[in-house]
């Protein structure tokens, strides 16, 4: 035969295979693992040489990079408190000191921010170590609340006097 | 049975005290909440929502630099562009499925195909290529 019944076979499967592969590709679901993140980042908008010591009741500059990889749009909203060791965020339940200040943000799908804030510091029931501690809450437009994700970020820092 | 009693009690004090995982939201949490939840509806049907999310960002950043009036215009605005997309959606979702239908239509038949047409194109190739050769006795 001309054309040799091996080759031709071996043709033939990696056409099934590449066919198969491309249906595939082309019928799965548009995010199967839909997740958020948070993260700090420093004054440079880097990662990276955070402030240690800081000034009781001073402020100081930092970068809050919020991401939603939900499958759709998302209303988000960045808690920042000042917490102890005893009173941190889980990834279950937000921290239960009182909210200091808070942005928000809308996110579409695969989309990112970072933006620059200055956020007071001060020391929290005469403690000189306290965790800056930064939570990232989405909106649920259905139930009308905010819901939080149990992403969350913190910064340790010494206050001095 | 007195014990029992008392760690229900207990149990139900510590359940009720403990910190809950959602937040009343304001009413301008949830105007944009439900923007953002009928943006997110045509978003699933393929249509590109990039502008009313730029609109519904830039309301935020007007409300949270207490320009509230300017703000709730600039809800309004997202509020009439999602209006305007919903109109186009249906046809957009349609459009979607039909082109996926037909890319899977297509990659199908690709395995067909190679069965029945490499052979011949491989046969007409052949003879055509070798036609002027003169065969010697």
């Amino acid at each position: 035969m001309l054309l040799d019944e091996e080759v031709f076979a071996v043709i033939l499967a990696v056409s099934i295979i590449a066919s198969a592969l491309g249906i595939a590709l082309t019928l799965k679901p548009g995010n199967p693992e839909p997740f958020t993140a948070i993260g700090l980042l420093n004054e440079e908008c880097r990662i990276g040489e955070y402030p240690e010591v800081v000034v009781n009741n001073s402020f100081i500059k930092l970068c809050i990079y919020v991401a939603n990889y939900l499958g759709k749009p998302g209303y988000f909203k960045v808690v920042y408190r000042i917490a102890l060791n005893e009173t941190f965020p889980s990834n279950t339940t937000f921290s239960p000191e009182n909210m200091v200040e808070e942005w928000r943000v809308v996110l579409g799908d695969g989309e990112n921010k970072t933006f620059p804030v200055n956020v007071p510091v001060y020391s929290l029931r005469g403690e000189t170590r306290v965790a800056l501690v930064f939570e990232l809450w989405v909106y649920d437009g259905s139930a009308n609340t905010w819901i939080y994700t149990g992403r969350w970020n913190h910064l340790y820092v010494n206050i001095t006097v | 049975m007195k014990y029992a009693y008392t760690a229900c009690i207990a149990l139900l004090l510590v359940l009720a005290m403990s910190t809950p995982l959602v937040v009343q939201s304001s009413d301008f949490d949830s105007e944009v909440g439900v923007l953002v939840e009928e943006a997110g509806k045509l978003y699933s049907k393929g249509v590109d929502v990039a502008m009313v999310i730029e609109k519904l960002d830039n309301a935020i950043a007007l409300y949270e630099s207490g320009r509230i009036d300017e703000a709730y215009a600039a809800l309004s605005e997202a509020r009439s562009m999602i209006m305007d997309l919903s109109s186009v959606a249906d046809r957009v979702y349609y459009y979607n499925t039909l082109v996926k239908a037909v890319t899977v239509a297509v990659l199908a038949v690709i395995p067909i195909a190679i069965y029945l047409l490499l052979p011949r194109i491989y046969l007409y190739v052949w003879f055509k290529t070798r036609r002027k050769w003169i065969v010697r006795g």
